[in-house]
Order: C-alpha cells, then sequence, then structure tokens
C-alpha cells in the first residue's frame, strides 16, 4: 500500500492535492447530476460524472479512508450502469444520486479530519444506490459505520520458503506477444532472479530468410528453472505475456532437465496458455531427507565393505570374478555419486541473500557498493550449504563495515565513489573454494602487530613474517571491542568465522594489499557426509585422522625424541613440535607416555603443527562420517565416528582439539617449569 | 542510477503527484501528462519514454484511444505500455489488450508493484 511505502513528510503533500482535487470532483460531481436531472443526455457529462466519483475512490484507496472508498465504490457501480445504459436516467434515480452525492462529500470531510459524519444519512444514501446494483456484480456492498475491513489490495510478498525445487519451462511466444511490446529476454532476466535458469533456443521453424516474415513468431524456448520461489513467482513472471504465448511450467525431476529439449506446440494465432493446475505429478517426487541419508549411508557402507573385501580377498579372487567385482565396484560408486549429486544444491540461494545483505547494509552505512558474485552455480552438498550462510555473512558486513572506505574518502584516495565486493566460488580439487574480495582499505599489519602484543597473544619481541601476522586476526581474542559499530555488532571478530569454517572441515586464509584491499579464501568440502581419512591403530584402538590435517608420518626413533620441559618433542622440517600419546591426549591414561613407533604430523587450522604416535598406519580410505551425541561429543580430540570394514567403530580425530589438548597441557607443565617457558610458548604459536 | 524517462498519463492530479513522487524517488526521470491528447503532445516533443503508464478512463482522449493511437503511428509502436487503472471491467481489460497493451496494473497504486511492472517490460 501506498502508506506504507512513502514517508509522512512525503504523504502529507499528496494528501493536501488529494483533498484539493476532491473539491474540484464533487463540484463538477453537483454541476454533472444537476444537468441530468434537467435533462441532458450528454455522454460526456455522464462520463464526467463517473470520473469524479471513480478518481476519488482511486485516491481513498491509496490513502486507505476505507469509508469513502466503499461508499465511493458503491456510488461507481451504479454510475457505471448508468454510464452503460444498464439503468435509466430517472428522476428518482437523480434524486438518489444527488444525495449520494452529499454522503460523499461529507465523507471527503470525514477522511479530511473534520467531525465523524452522521451515520444515518450515509447509510440510507447507500441503501439507495444498493437498490440499483445487480446483484450478479460482485460488489462489496459497504457497511458505513461498522468494523470496516481493509480495502483489498493486491499485496505480493512471498517468502523464499526455503524449498529448492527445479521446474521444466518451455514457451513459445506468439505474435501476439511481439506485437504488445513484450520482449522473452526480459521474461528471461525475471525468470533469472528468481533462481538458475537453463534455456536452450528451439530455432527450428526458423525459415530461410527468403521465407521469413517478420511479424511472425517462429522461436521458442525450453529449460529448467532452480528456483526457492513459490509456483506462482514464475507464473507472475508471465503475468504481462500470460494470454501471447504456449507456456507449461511444470515441476521437474534434475535429471528430467537434462534430456533434450522436446518440440512445443505451434502456437497458432491465438495461444494457449496450459496452466499449472495440470502438472505432470510423475516428474517429480518429493522424498523426506532421511530417508536419502539413510539410503546414502547405507551405500557408504557397501562401500566401505568392499573395499575390506578388497583388501582382504582381492589378490585371492578368480581371474574371472575380478572384473566382475570391478564393475560391481564402480556401479557401487557411481549409486554414490547420484546420491550425492541428489543432496546436493546450488550456491545462488546464498548469493541471493548475500546480495540483499549488501542492499541493507549499503543503507545502514550510507556506502555505496558494487556487489558481483559468481558461480553461483556450484553444487555443494546441502550440509554445508545450510551451514555458509552464517561465515558469508560475516565477511560481508566486515567487508562493507570496516573494509571500505566511506564515499567521501575513496574519492580523496582517487578510488572509484562506490566500493567493491566480489563474491566468487568455483571447485577445485574437489572442493569448494569460497572468495569474498573488496576494495577497501586493507589491513593495516602494524595495527594488527600492536593490537596482538597489546592483548597478549604474542611476544613482543616474536618475529612474524607477513602472513603470520595476517593470520592473527583469526585467533580467539583479537577482535576489538573499539570497533564494534552496529553493522558488524556484538564484537564478531575473525575468529568466529574461523570457527564457523573450521567446523565445517574447512580452512580460511585472507591475504590483504594496505590500501588495496582484502580478499578471504575459505575452502571448504562440498560435503560433510564424506571424509578422506586414514585409519591408524594404536594400543586403545582404531582412529581416522583426516587427510586434510595430515602432513607426513615418520618412522619415530626413541634417540630422535627430545623433552622441553615435560613435553615430548621430535624435530620435524626445522622446527620441534610437541609429540603426543593418543593415550594422554584422549583422556584414556592420566600418565603422559608416548607409545608407538610411527608419528602422524598434522597441523590444525591456524597452522600448528603436533606428531601423535600410533602404532599402526591402515590404508587410506573414504569414510562416512557420523555424528556422535551424549557424552563423547564433550570430548576434546574426537569430532565424529564411523564404521570400519569389519562392523568396528572407530573415532575420528580432531586434530584442532588435540592441538588445544596439548596446549593445556603445556601450560599445566609450564607452571611447573618455568625455564621452558620461553621455548614452549615458540612452538605454540608456529 | 537509472535516467529512463517514464511517461505517466492520468487525469487525476493526486495520482500523478503519486506516480512521480514514487518513480522519481528511484531514480526515473518522469514526466506527466492530464490525458491521452496531452500524451500524444509530450510524445512529440519530449524524448522517447522507456515505458508509458496510463490510466483507462480520462476526459478528451481516454487511454485506450491513446494505446491504439501509439501502437499505431510514431516511433513510439514498441514502447511498453502499462495500464494503470481502478476499473475492474473485464472488457476494459480486453479491449486494452486488444489495441496492444503490454501490461495491466491494477489500483490502488503500490509504488514497487509499479516499478516491479516496469522492470519487467523494460531493459
Amino acid at each position: 500500500m501506498f502508506n506504507q511505502s512513502l514517508p509522512p513528510e512525503v504523504l502529507g503533500p499528496i494528501k493536501v492535492i488529494f483533498f484539493q482535487e476532491c473539491d474540484e470532483l464533487l463540484a463538477s460531481l453537483d454541476s454533472g447530476l444537476e444537468a441530468l436531472k434537467q435533462g441532458s443526455a450528454d455522454p460526456d457529462t455522464i462520463n464526467m460524472v463517473f470520473r469524479a466519483v471513480h478518481s476519488i475512490k482511486g485516491g481513498a484507496a491509496n490513502f486507505e479512508y476505507v469509508r469513502l472508498t466503499q461508499f465511493s465504490h458503491s456510488f461507481e457501480a451504479v454510475l457505471s450502469d448508468l454510464r452503460a445504459g444498464r439503468i435509466a436516467a430517472s428522476g428518482v434515480l437523480l434524486e438518489d444520486l444527488l444525495r449520494a452525492s452529499d454522503a460523499l462529500a461529507e465523507l471527503v470531510e470525514e477522511a479530511r479530519g473534520g467531525k465523524v459524519q452522521d451515520l444515518g444519512k450515509t447509510e440510507a444514501a447507500l441503501k439507495a444506490l444498493a437498490g440499483y446494483i445487480r446483484k450478479d456484480d460482485e460488489i462489496i456492498l459497504a457497511r458505513a459505520g461498522g468494523d470496516a475491513s481493509p480495502v483489498p489490495a493486491p499485496e505480493k510478498d512471498w517468502k523464499e520458503d526455503g524449498d529448492l525445487r527445479s521446474w521444466r519451462i518451455a514457451f513459445r511466444p506468439a505474435a501476439s506477444l511481439y506485437r504488445r511490446a513484450n520482449d522473452p529476454l526480459l521474461l528471461f532476466r525475471e525468470l533469472k532472479r528468481l533462481g538458475e535458469l537453463r534455456l536452450e533456443l528451439d530455432h527450428h521453424d526458423l525459415p530461410n530468410l527468403a521465407d521469413l516474415e517478420p511479424d511472425r513468431a517462429y522461436l521458442s524456448w525450453t529449460g529448467t528453472l532452480r528456483s526457492l520461489q513459490p509456483e506462482q513467482a514464475i507464473w507472475d513472471v508471465f503475468e504481462f505475456a500470460g494470454g501471447d504465448c504456449y507456456l507449461e511450467i511444470v515441476p521437474c525431476a534434475v535429471e528430467a532437465a537434462k534430456g533434450p529439449p522436446e518440440r512445443l506446440p505451434q502456437a497458432a494465432n491465438e495461444a494457449v496458455s496450459s496452466h499449472s493446475s495440470d502438472p505432470q505429478p510423475n516428474r517429480v517426487i518429493r522424498v523426506d531427507l532421511d530417508r536419502v541419508d539413510k539410503l546414502f549411508n547405507l551405500v557408504e557402507e557397501l562401500l566401505v565393505q568392499q573395499t575390506t573385501f578388497n583388501h582382504v580377498a582381492g589378490k585371492r579372487l578368480a581371474p574371472e570374478i575380478q572384473p566382475v567385482y570391478a564393475e560391481f565396484h564402480r556401479l557401487s560408486k557411481e549409486i554414490q555419486e547420484g546420491l550425492l549429486a541428489i543432496r546436493s544444491q546450488p550456491l545462488k540461494p546464498v548469493f541471493q541473500r548475500m546480495a540483499r545483505l549488501v542492499r541493507q547494509l549499503e543503507q545502514a552505512t550510507g556506502k555505496s557498493v558494487n556487489f558481483a558474485a559468481t558461480g553461483g552455480e556450484a553444487e555443494v552438498d546441502r550440509s554445508v550449504l545450510e551451514r555458509l550462510a552464517e561465515p558469508l555473512t560475516h565477511l560481508i558486513r566486515n567487508a562493507v563495515d570496516h573494509g571500505l572506505e566511506s564515499s567521501d574518502e575513496r574519492v580523496q584516495l582517487g578510488k572509484p565513489l562506490s566500493g567493491a565486493i566480489e563474491l566468487r566460488a568455483y571447485q577445485r580439487f574437489g572442493r569448494i573454494v569460497l572468495e569474498v574480495s573488496d576494495d577497501g582499505k586493507g589491513i593495516d599489519r602494524d595495527r594488527v602487530l600492536s593490537t596482538a602484543i597489546s592483548r597478549g597473544l604474542i611476544d613482543p619481541n616474536e618475529h612474524l613474517s607477513g602472513p603470520d601476522v595476517d593470520s592473527l586476526i583469526f585467533r580467539p581474542g583479537f577482535s576489538t571491542a573499539e570497533n564494534v559499530s552496529e553493522i558488524s555488532g556484538r564484537g564478531v571478530g575473525m575468529d568466529v568465522v574461523n570457527k564457523c569454517v573450521r567446523a565445517l572441515g574447512g580452512r580460511i586464509s585472507m591475504s590483504s594489499q594496505k590500501g588495496a584491499g582484502t580478499t578471504f579464501l575459505l575452502s571448504l568440502p562440498l560435503t560433510l557426509a564424506l571424509l578422506e581419512g586414514i585409519v591408524v591403530g594404536s594400543g586403545i584402538g582404531r582412529f581416522i585422522v583426516p587427510i586434510a590435517s595430515l602432513l607426513e608420518t615418520l618412522q619415530l626413533r626413541p634417540e630422535e625424541i627430545k623433552f622441553i620441559g615435560d613435553v615430548k618433542v621430535i624435530r620435524y622440517r626445522g622446527q620441534y613440535i610437541p609429540l603426543v600419546g593418543l593415550a594422554a591426549i584422549l583422556g584414556y591414561s592420566q600418565t603422559n607416555g608416548v607409545h608407538g613407533s610411527i608419528g602422524i604430523v598434522v597441523e590444525d587450522d591456524l597452522g600448528t603443527r603436533i606428531a601423535i604416535a600410533v602404532d599402526e598406519v591402515f590404508e587410506q580410505q573414504q569414510i562416512v562420517v557420523k555424528e556422535i551425541q551424549g557424552a563423547y561429543q564433550a570430548n576434546h580430540g574426537v569430532s565424529a565416528a564411523t564404521i570400519l570394514g569389519d562392523g568396528q567403530v572407530a573415532l575420528i580425530l580432531d586434530v584442532n582439539g588435540i592441538v588445544e589438548r596439548q596446549k593445556q597441557n603445556a601450560e599445566r607443565a609450564q607452571n611447573y617449569d618455568e625455564e621452558s617457558d620461553e621455548r614452549i610458548s615458540r612452538w605454540s604459536i608456529r | 542510477m537509472n535516467s529512463k524517462t517514464i511517461l505517466a498519463v492520468d487525469d487525476s492530479a493526486t495520482m500523478r503527484e503519486m506516480i512521480f513522487r514514487s518513480l522519481s524517488d528511484i531514480g526515473y526521470r518522469v514526466v506527466l501528462a492530464v490525458d491521452g491528447i496531452d500524451a500524444l503532445d509530450k510524445l512529440r516533443t519530449d524524448a522517447s519514454p522507456a515505458v508509458i503508464i496510463t490510466d483507462i478512463n480520462m476526459p478528451r482522449m481516454n487511454g485506450i484511444a491513446l494505446i491504439d493511437r501509439v501502437r499505431r503511428e510514431g516511433p513510439n509502436r514498441t514502447t511498453p505500455i502499462l495500464v494503470l487503472s481502478t476499473e475492474t471491467d473485464a472488457s476494459w481489460k480486453a479491449r486494452a489488450r486488444e489495441v496492444g497493451a503490454t501490461g495491466w496494473i491494477t489500483k490502488p497504486f503500490n509504488p514497487e508493484r509499479i516499478a516491479e511492472a516496469i522492470r519487467k517490460v523494460s531493459m
């Protein structure tokens, strides 16, 4: 409604115009009715009378003067019949119309802020009007007085219902569509706003140039739209083209969309619009996600079993069975991929949310931002998609709020007035990479360093490389409270972003150039349901080490194990790194004993390295991640579990948690041994 | 920002003011006309609009006649024309379509609805 869309200071002057206009309209209404009463049958006069009431009604509806709107609506209905010759301009009618005109004038006064009108007069006038209104007309008979219901307005405010669906769209414009100045390209542009659109042009009917008739329509399009919007939103795109085209909007399965486009029926002279009331129900089935997940888990376990089978019996298989087994394995892999594809969804909806966020931030900050997002068609597993918005929101808020300079500053710096923020997604090495970059201030390393020192995060004498300084911003406790603004709010620091990304099994890095801008790089797995890991064995069972955090496996020689204070360390690439036993880390034993002849060197998301001593290293494999509920979740050092080929459960090590624990243990040791302080802090930073 | 011109035709001063305010606010240049005759004058003398928005019921020359004239002659034959009207009579809508109206928007006036319709029909 108009009232809700314009501020009062704008609305006020328009209301003044409206009431001035009402006075003029009421005057011409009266003079017109008088002329008709005197016997005039001039159509222009009838039209003028009609228009006067019509205009009052229009304005009143805009300002939501309910009683005035309803009354003028009934009044207009009678005048409309009079104009169309459906009722005769009898003396009685004109008397009634003049009385209605008086009542209308009083309702205008009431709307203007005058006294509340004598309802009896309006009621009587309305009753008289109602007598002339044909019953079959869909007219709201206004009850002057009572609880007037608001004027129905075509409010269109659908929300994304969060349900991503695919639609098959077939569209063949008739020539009339072009004659009415509708343009297929504009319709496609509208469709693209709703989601991810893939269209193919069918120009099969296009004749040779010599035979081409310029006012005929030859082209048609078929394709798919993947959208979170309700079906009505898609039909609404074609609201102005509806009668001038053949149109099909049918829910479809993803696979169906990949098939070759079907030929469309010829849109004849008068085009037909096939409406969605007759969808093809067999094209799409809705499946409870839990069922897909269950199936997914079963297939994963099947694959694990096959891996084990191959490990145990592969070499002993008779030659004629080997190819059969290989085919069996390949098909299982394909089923797994197919199921992953069903669960995966394009990033676009998240990108659209970010675009909206930027628009809101522009308003809140008064900064002007050119936002560009590319790669939204890249697909990730639903589990990742759901948790992507949070870190991206933080990054974009920070970019607008802290990254970009104000317009004035930018002009002084010779930069374009509008700041640029770019969101890019692409797949690399089986992971999804997201880049958020801005062309703003960049990060001031000196300030980062001094902040980190003042917060006790690093030693003032520490020598850090540029990238090491940058990575300080991801450290908990770095975020400065003084720059908490309304936008970034509540002290959201980069450590929170880092935490979100880490929880997704991802990594975040940053590169920045002072004065030129900052780029954040997020690398995330395509799915959280699968994990590449190696199985390791220790005295207390088997565990999974995620490949993403694994650097190397080494043979441990007793003579190479040294002590810094109470902490065992080994030398790795010129650095001493702590060596820990799984039992101690996971709380199986109180002793700090290290057993095992193999060292697994792992690195947490901040680059801190640590070696874990184990007895055995088995093969690398893809494992199905099972969440653990209850007590284990609180256990630092374990993130989830999986079921191995032999049916045994193995815990998946959480390297970030292990490093965290090791630091705590080291701090405890530090209390006993002040001397080792300096050296311990060396490796706990890097 | 947009610098597209919109020609808005309405005999009601309130309506013209509303259209003017809400479309200028979002960056359009708005040319106003009070009826069909005035609109044809404006089309002759002023820059070609990206979209024409017209009321139906107007004195001198109504919206239907205006659309018919624009579609038959002159350089604006392919300009999108949106009807903005409180007319609920389906026959008016049919006549508007017949003479070549691109789209139909029903009043009450909703600035967002109009902005959306303009976006839908223009580059």
